[in-house]
């Protein structure tokens, strides 16, 4: 079987599909009226998707639904089964027999489970090869995948996450210090540029207060699981929404080697905006960040050198006049 | 005049769209001139509509930008996977879609003509046997259904969801899947299988990420089937810079991915010249396959010997000659900054590290075009007490730009300080 006759853009993928096997799951439920059928086509499909669908599922065109002969003419499903789970296409088998090879799988699956996996998609070719790609400028110093301890570690944490278990966690700080305490692992963060993941644990104050801490799952030292289990889900992006700039950061970038294309695709992981100034030739790119990671985001901006000028927030800008200055003063010593 | 349609028939129409709405967002209308103002209206109407969560708009005067903007570190999965899951289909495709599904989720074998009656009896639809037959036969190849030969006539059957045929491994596999889709090649086809599964990814979170990367997935399955076939490719690359347009005969070897710059490429041998060279792939329009190459295995030797010397993507232009070297002094406090030795050490891609004196190491090495080295140099700004380059056009740009952040960020009274110290 070879790869390159596979479809990748293709109707099976199509969201509309989604939203009317979402709208049938529920109608087997309990009949659905017409407005609940469009709020289920909003939530699940794109914005115009319910003037698409909506209409033809009433209407008949799609023979899915029947309605009810009460008053109330609600819909129910015309169909004997529940549209989930689906079986997995070719190309999607090919995607995970492709992931295989990836040491980091193993994080997820115990060996008994990766063999039954690989006996599942025995007759799948992998869609691409790991050994085609190289990541050139991927830190050297990425995690321990293949470590026995980080891989017992993160089975550990991803089962705590899942079933919101509190975990005694002993973790070597960046100040090479041994804590140890409890904490509710939430979210696993992975960076791609180091290699690494990080860990979003909660932890309950003496004061009855929530903190999230941030992790280098690298960094762990021990696991234990506790009997505790958390009540209800953390929602960590509100824990993260006060680590947000207060002033965001105010480049000009000019269109000088390039400059403008490369900085914007460079910083287009951040959210921004850019606006044309007129008769100047530059461009005035405004990003929101994310204070933790401010030297990181100072180092991208120094990357650029002259073309890439920082207008502000001013601590932001003092930090690199800082920088520049020092610079200068290190080169004048060194003349 | 065809009516509007939130889908799309062909992929490559919308990649530049989603890609200027993205990356640039300061565009308006009349930036988008390579096709009419309706085509435009079109395509953003449909923006507005797969990404309407982050779609924002700019006002300025009498001119309007639409534009795409979110934290890619906070997404669940990358919104820009629903361009691959906007393709258009016709009604008798969604009808057999659902109702072979469920008419052979009971797992009994049915021949071609007992599940055309049987569609008729219970869904009351009609269909005629050549189209279900042609969508049987696709659904085997998808590997939906199953057909066994029994006697002269062939059976067919629902393939059994994975969760229902390995329970043991599902639970795992959400996760797995969940984090794959945000990190690995082709990453929307995980969530695809999430959204078969009727599961989110609860757990995942990617920091850094270029969502960007997926848009390049139409180019990229093809390269890849070039590079495991050993086989030469024809490619037509559209420059970002001057936008012209050209077509080139070449053997990929690997793909270059950085994780800092946002930016894959599709590293090749010219056919004329034997040189290596980088192409980006999203500037990669099309690519088609050609013969097979005997000597691919060489061209991926010579390509693994020169790789050690490549600081980013590009092989020099003069690939015969000596690579340049480069030597850079940085000065920090070893006891409070020890965090930039980490730098050096993981950030360096092979370079030598020398402790000259406490406080101070020497960074050396060789690269086939040292102008790829000096974004990362000039990212150590405050602490670079020396840099030189056996090119000196590579040092004089240094130098230059250090000139030029001074003049930027210092008054003109403490630069001249400086400079006469």
């Amino acid at each position: 079987m070879k790869t390159n006759d596979f479809t990748l853009f293709s109707e099976l993928y199509t969201c509309y599909y989604q939203v009317v096997a979402k709208i049938l799951e529920e109608s087997m439920r309990r009949p659905l009226t017409r407005r609940q059928i469009e709020y289920l086509a909003r939530a699940y499909g794109c914005d115009e998707s319910v003037l698409a669908v909506v209409p033809r599922l009433i209407q008949g065109d799609w023979p899915f639904l029947k309605q009810d002969k009460s008053p109330s003419g609600a819909y129910s499903s015309a169909l004997k089964n529940p549209p989930f789970p689906q079986p997995l296409t070719r190309l999607q088998k090919s995607w995970l027999k492709a992931l295989i090879p990836d040491p980091r799988i193993r994080l997820f699956f115990t060996d008994e489970q990766l063999k039954e996996l690989e006996s599942y998609l025995s007759d799948a070719a992998p869609l691409f090869r790991s050994q085609d790609f190289f990541l050139f400028d991927q830190y050297r110093d990425c995690d321990p995948f293949s470590s026995v301890m980080y891989r017992e570690h993160m089975h550990a944490i991803m089962d705590a996450v899942c079933q919101r278990r509190f975990l005694n966690i002993s973790y070597l700080s960046q100040k090479e210090n041994i804590l140890t305490r409890t904490w509710l692992p939430c979210r696993l963060e992975y960076g791609q540029r180091d290699g690494k993941f990080r860990l979003y644990a909660m932890a309950l104050c003496k004061n009855g207060r929530q903190r999230i801490d941030l992790l280098n799952t690298a960094r762990i030292l021990s696991v234990k699981k506790t009997d505790v289990i958390f009540p209800s889900p953390v929602d960590v992006d509100s824990f993260l929404d006060h680590t947000g700039c207060t002033q965001p950061l105010i480049l000009e970038i000019s269109t000088k080697r390039n400059a403008l294309e490369r900085a914007l695709l460079h910083f287009s992981c951040y959210q921004k905006k850019v606006e044309r100034m007129e008769n100047s030739n530059t461009y005035r790119c405004t990003i929101y960040y994310d204070k933790r990671w401010e030297t990181e985001l100072l180092i991208q901006v120094l990357s650029f050198g002259p073309v890439v000028k920082v207008l502000g927030p001013e601590s932001f800008l003092q930090q690199v006049r800082d920088r520049v200055k020092k610079q200068a003063l290190l080169t004048a010593d060194a003349l | 005049m065809s009516q509007y349609k939130e889908l799309i028939k062909q992929f490559d129409k919308i990649r530049s769209y989603v890609r200027d709405f993205y990356i640039y967002g300061f565009k308006t209308r009349q930036d988008f001139r390579e096709k009419s103002g309706r085509t435009y209206d079109n395509q953003r109407r449909r923006m507005e509509s797969w990404f309407s969560d982050y779609i924002r708009t700019d006002q300025n005067g009498h001119k309007k930008s639409v534009f795409l903007t979110l934290d890619s570190s906070r997404m669940a999965v990358n919104p820009l996977y629903q361009a691959w899951k906007s393709k258009t289909f016709t009604d008798n495709d969604i009808s057999l879609r659902f109702l072979l599904s469920d008419l052979l989720a009971d797992g009994r074998l049915r021949s071609l003509e007992t599940i055309a009656d049987e569609i008729q009896e219970i869904y009351g639809c009609l269909f005629d046997t050549q189209t279900i037959r042609r969508k049987l036969s696709l659904y085997e190849k998808e590997g939906f259904v199953v057909r066994k030969k029994q006697g002269k006539q062939y059976l067919y059957t629902r393939a059994a969801p994975l969760p229902q045929s390995h329970p043991d491994l599902f639970p795992a596999l959400i996760l797995a899947v969940s984090f794959f889709q945000g990190i690995a090649p082709f990453g929307f086809v995980g969530s695809t299988i999430l959204d078969f599964w009727n599961e989110k990814n609860k757990y995942f979170r990617f920091r850094n990420d270029y969502l960007i990367h997926t848009l390049e997935d139409e180019i990229l399955l093809p390269v890849l089937n070039a590079m495991e076939q050993k086989r030469w490719i024809r490619i037509t690359v559209k420059s970002t810079k001057s936008g012209r347009t050209r077509t080139l005969t070449v053997l990929p070897v690997k793909i270059l991915t950085s994780t800092q710059t946002g930016r894959r490429y599709v590293c090749a041998m010219h056919g004329h010249t034997g040189r290596f060279s980088s192409f980006r792939l999203d500037s990669v329009q099309s690519a088609a396959l050609l013969e097979h190459d005997n000597a691919y295995d060489a061209c991926m030797e010579s390509f693994q010997k020169i790789l050690p010397q490549v600081w980013g993507v590009s092989f020099g232009s003069l690939q015969a000659q000596k690579p340049e070297s480069v030597f850079m002094e940085i000065q920090f406090d070893e006891k409070e900054e020890a965090f930039i030795l980490t730098r050096l050490q993981r950030e360096g891609r092979g370079g030598s590290l020398k402790r000259l004196a406490p406080g101070l190491y020497e960074y050396s090495r060789l690269c086939t075009d040292a102008k790829e080295l000096l974004p990362w140099a000039k990212s150590f700004t405050g602490r670079i007490r020396a840099f030189h380059c056996s090119n000196p056009a590579v040092e004089k740009r240094f130098w230059d730009d250090m000139h030029k952040m001074q003049a930027c960020y210092m008054a003109e009274g403490e630069v001249n300080r400086y400079e006469d110290k």
